[in-house]
């Protein structure tokens, strides 16, 4: 997967020097940024640079800001500055390096020749260039290696990023002087596929509009009734369009699962099986190396998102409604207020936390707090959950006051006289009659949650450490899905991914239809 | 007899006051050792861990509700706690004050609380002794309970429009953030907002922007033709569901009751490809019809419930009369179910104005950008120097308020009809 070749339109990357200020001390290294244009890994950002003498290390730091010297790179997530990543020059690999753990980097070659004039090429194939050896994920190049090209790792698509690489000494010893700041951006435009050879859709499509129309046919001259049967003149429409561009695309999407469809191949897809589903809970695209391929841990934070934010949603839910069907003064004038993080459209309000929650905005200006709320592991998990109970509590805080306002107060009274506590009136009165509202509102709040996209796709994108094809911290399953068909191209696994996605949705569906008894169909 | 009922119902107003604050204070307390602790103050958080020790106690010792055993072992523990609140809070503040920060509005918010209950707890000290020691007397609790009848549903009353305060700026700091974001200067998120530099030109700005006319015209068109073309759809069927009795029809009600739980993330491949084949990518048409069969469902289910009241006889009455389906179609249901219809269309326009996802996917031409992906892309373009947030913000306040407003404005239906989506599908 790794080893194919670039659709290289669908991706370029500008990389441009930005300050050169070699003043003294060591000659500056030569470096230049890259791209190369393989598909899947379309985030990546090449990196080369001539090794110097006497370097015991080097350091690679990059920042999504500019930054002069090197106290002032931190990269999206980190919190402390410092190297993002190290490349260790020994010719003993038991060197033990400074916390390995924290390096991220996948690729790495080494050569006793110059850097070559484009770092697009195949390194691997090259004679010239060797692998280096890895000691817990940290490469090492032996000191008489002349250039070194790397790959750099989490760059998010369409991010800037700035780089530059930083020689150490035998003792330990480092310099800004003569720091050369690269500035490269992956503009990889979304994988999405060339024009397609429709005659099959074009095929199905025309086989269902005519089988559903022939079968209405039938029914209809069949009919028992003359005048029941003008109904299916009356749903064949909405039949149709529901057919067509629903049930279609959602068979054809399981179609793919089973195929190696994607963005470079559309249309010459293979069928392969169960390939897809088998690489979906591998660890073939275990990029980083940390044993880790992805999917268990979106789909645990999936259920933590879903859980926790529905949890939270009734919970408030509740409380509010209960205290503002508690003969408040100026109800109405609350009610208002409270609708607006539902009234206000959903995609404005997650931009608006987005910039609130900025590292450099509002909400560490007012709680003079320095939090990178959403760059860091759990804070990032943490506020996209924030973020989706307050623009859901207010829904829920509506919907069970409304079925709060249609609870008979005469039984408040009764157990008012009977000396009830508030605890057990709200226990054995209250929620006893909220239930048959509660239960599948709860149950169609988690399939909403489930499926909810834009929260995280415009809070952080998935991020922090999104590494190629691999979720971010905070993706859940269907933001990572749109990465891996949009961003990756990857037709057949995303598909794959979907079809999984659906499998659990049955559950929580299953649950609501019993609980809604057929959604009441005899209505 | 009656002696003791009054001195057993009786508890001095001020701990009844005491009790409704010291829940509130113990939340509050609770955000304040979070954000010491966010802060990286470790005195303020050990500060804020034992007034909230305190706090807790005095939400143990005393009975939540009426009526109360006095206790006298526990009286000495009250006032203790009491005491230590108010100078605990009273410390926070000078040793915030100290900090080379400062105080901020914050501070002040997370230590009143406090400093309010310890207060009240040390001030009605000498009443509740006598309370908790069980020394009141008949006089005295009678009159107590007159007090207590006069000022309980102020002192509760005041308790929850506090909570309710909370939860109300809660609810609109992000969109006052927005406000003072769009009226301040400058593109950038650091924003220093006054009142004498506030400043309209980001409106002007958006005002005078082709790009905005442009996809604010483009999510109208779509909203619109999604709308009408959705109802042309929906009102048929729906009807269908509701009069016929025919072959296949529970099959098909409940194919549109599943379809609202396929994941969008399943379709969106395949949608994408379907409409790139029939080349509708980039097109209003493209997105028309996919929103219409997003919404479809919904749609349906609404107006089958809201058809499933109107009686049958009224048809056959004017069936008898000699009326055509065609005239019993728009003289008598159409008007009958214009609020259901008001609703529906309400619905499938809110939900293709908001919609991100499928106009994300079908949407490359800047200029066919609907509103949502338009700003989106404001604040998320490649270069980190490009983000407009300040235009964003303007461009955000002058989308939502329409918006707003019809939320407001009908809210009843809105909430009845996702109820109704909820409960029946």
């Amino acid at each position: 997967m790794r080893g194919k070749l670039a659709v290289s339109s669908a991706m370029a990357l500008i990389a441009l020097l930005l300050t050169s200020n070699a003043v003294s001390g060591a000659p500056p290294l030569v470096t230049e940024a890259s791209i190369d244009g393989d598909v899947d890994l379309n985030n990546r950002v090449r990196y080369g640079f001539q090794t110097v003498e006497g370097s015991e290390r080097y350091n690679i730091q990059y920042s999504d800001v500019p930054f002069t010297n090197l106290s002032e790179s931190i990269y999206n997530g980190q919190s402390q500055p410092g190297p993002q990543a190290w490349i260790l020059v020994s010719s003993e690999p038991e060197d033990d390096p400074d916390s390995p753990e924290t390096l991220k980097f996948l690729i790495c070659w080494w050569a006793q020749v110059d850097l070559p004039d484009s770092l697009a090429g195949d390194f691997q194939s090259d004679p010239d260039w060797k692998e280096p050896t890895f000691l817990v994920g940290m490469p090492i190049v032996p000191p008489e290696a002349v250039s070194v090209v790397c790959d750099l790792p989490g760059i998010v698509r369409g991010q800037e990023v700035y780089i530059a690489t930083v020689s150490v000494d035998a003792n330990g010893e480092f310099t800004d002087d003569g720091l050369e700041v690269l500035s490269a951006i992956t503009l990889a435009e979304s994988a999405k596929p060339p024009d397609p050879d429709m005659t099959s859709v074009y095929i199905a499509i025309g086989v269902i509009v005519g089988s559903l129309c022939l079968t209405a046919a039938v029914l209809y001259f069949i009919s028992p009734s003359k005048r029941e049967r003008s109904g299916y003149l009356f749903i064949l429409p909405a039949i149709l369009l529901l057919a067509t561009l629903t049930f279609y695309p959602v068979g054809y999407g399981i179609y793919l699962s089973f195929t190696d469809e994607s963005a470079e191949n559309y249309g010459q897809g293979e069928f392969v099986g169960l390939d897809n589903y088998e690489t979906l809970f591998s660890d073939e695209r275990d990029y980083d190396g940390d044993g880790d391929p992805g999917f268990w841990r979106t789909f645990t934070f999936t259920l933590v998102w879903t859980f926790g934010c529905v949890a939270m949603h009734m919970l408030l839910g509740v409380m509010f409604a209960m205290l503002l069907e508690s003969g408040i003064i100026g109800k109405v004038a609350w009610r208002t207020i409270l609708l607006i993080p539902w009234a206000v459209p959903g995609y404005i309000s997650v931009i608006m936390w987005r910039g609130m929650l900025n590292r450099f905005g509002w909400v560490n200006g007012i709680l003079t707090s320095d939090i990178d709320y959403l760059g860091l592991d759990n804070w990032a998990k943490f506020s996209v959950i924030f973020v989706n109970i307050w623009m859901g509590f207010s829904f829920m805080t509506m919907t069970t006051s409304g079925a709060l306002a249609g609870i008979p107060k005469d039984m408040y009274e009764a157990a008012n006289i009977d000396g009830v506590g508030r605890y057990h009136r709200f226990r054995h009165l209250t929620l006893p009659q909220l239930m048959p509202a509660l239960v599948p509102l709860s149950l169609l709040g988690m399939i909403w949650t489930f499926n909810l996209f834009h929260v995280i796709f415009l809070m952080t994108g998935g991020g922090p450490d999104r590494f190629y094809g691999e979720p971010g911290v905070t993706d859940i399953l269907v933001t990572f899905v749109y990465d891996i068909a949009f961003i990756d191209g990857e037709y057949g696994l995303g598909a794959a991914w979907s079809v999984v996605i659906f499998l659990m949705l049955i559950v929580f569906s299953t649950a609501y239809l019993v609980v809604t008894k057929g959604g009441e169909v005899e209505g | 007899m009656n002696e003791n009922l009054a001195t057993k119902w009786w508890t001095p107003v001020s701990l009844r006051g005491v009790v409704s604050f010291a829940w509130i204070s113990l939340l509050i307390t609770l955000l304040m050792c979070g954000i010491s602790w966010m802060r990286g103050d470790d005195t303020g958080t050990s500060i804020s861990l034992m007034v909230l020790i305190a706090n807790s106690v005095i939400v143990w010792i005393l009975p939540e509700d009426v009526p109360a055993r006095p206790v006298p072992e526990k009286f000495g523990l009250f006032v203790v706690c009491g005491a230590s609140m108010a100078v605990l809070s009273t410390n926070y503040l000078f040793h915030r004050s100290g900090t080379n920060i400062g105080l901020t509005l914050v501070d002040y918010w997370m230590a009143s609380p406090s400093l309010v209950v310890g207060a009240t707890a040390v001030a009605a000290a000498i009443k509740s002794s006598r309370w908790f020691m069980g020394k009141a007397t008949t006089s005295e609790a009678l009159e107590g309970l007159a007090r207590t009848k006069r000022h309980t549903g102020r002192i509760t009353q005041t308790a929850k429009q506090i909570v309710l305060l909370h939860l109300g700026i809660f609810a609109i700091l992000p969109p006052i953030w927005t406000i003072m974001l769009s009226l301040s200067p400058g593109n950038s998120l650091s924003m220093d907002f006054s009142l004498s530099t506030a400043t309209l030109e980001h409106y002007r700005k958006m005002w005078e922007s082709d790009r905005f006319w442009s996809w604010l015209w483009n999510s109208i068109v779509v909203s619109v033709a999604t709308t009408i073309f959705g109802l042309t759809i929906a009102f048929p069927a729906a009807y269908g569901f509701s009069r016929y009795r025919f072959h296949g029809r529970k099959l098909g009600l409940f194919m549109f009751l599943i379809v609202q739980m396929f994941p969008g993330a399943l379709i969106l491949v395949p949608y994408f490809i379907v409409m790139k084949g029939f080349g509708l990518l980039n097109t209003y048409v493209g997105l028309v019809i996919a929103y219409s069969v997003t919404a479809l469902p919904l749609c349906v289910w609404l107006m089958k419930g809201f058809f499933d009241t109107i009686p049958r006889e009224l048809e056959e009455a004017a069936r008898v009369d000699g009326c055509s389906q065609l005239q019993i179609f728009t003289r008598i249901i159409f008007p009958l179910s214009l609020p259901a219809v008001a609703v529906t269309c309400l619905f499938s326009f809110l939900a293709a104005w908001n919609e991100y996802l499928l106009a994300l996917t079908f949407l490359s031409d800047t200029d066919r950008y609907t509103l949502p992906v338009g700003l989106a892309s404001m604040v998320s373009s490649a270069q980190a120097g490009d983000s407009y947030w300040g235009d964003f913000a303007a461009a955000s306040i002058l989308i939502s308020i329409p918006v707003v407003l019809l939320f407001v404005m009908f809210q009843r239906y809105l909430v009845d009809g996702m109820v109704a989506g909820a409960v029946k599908g």
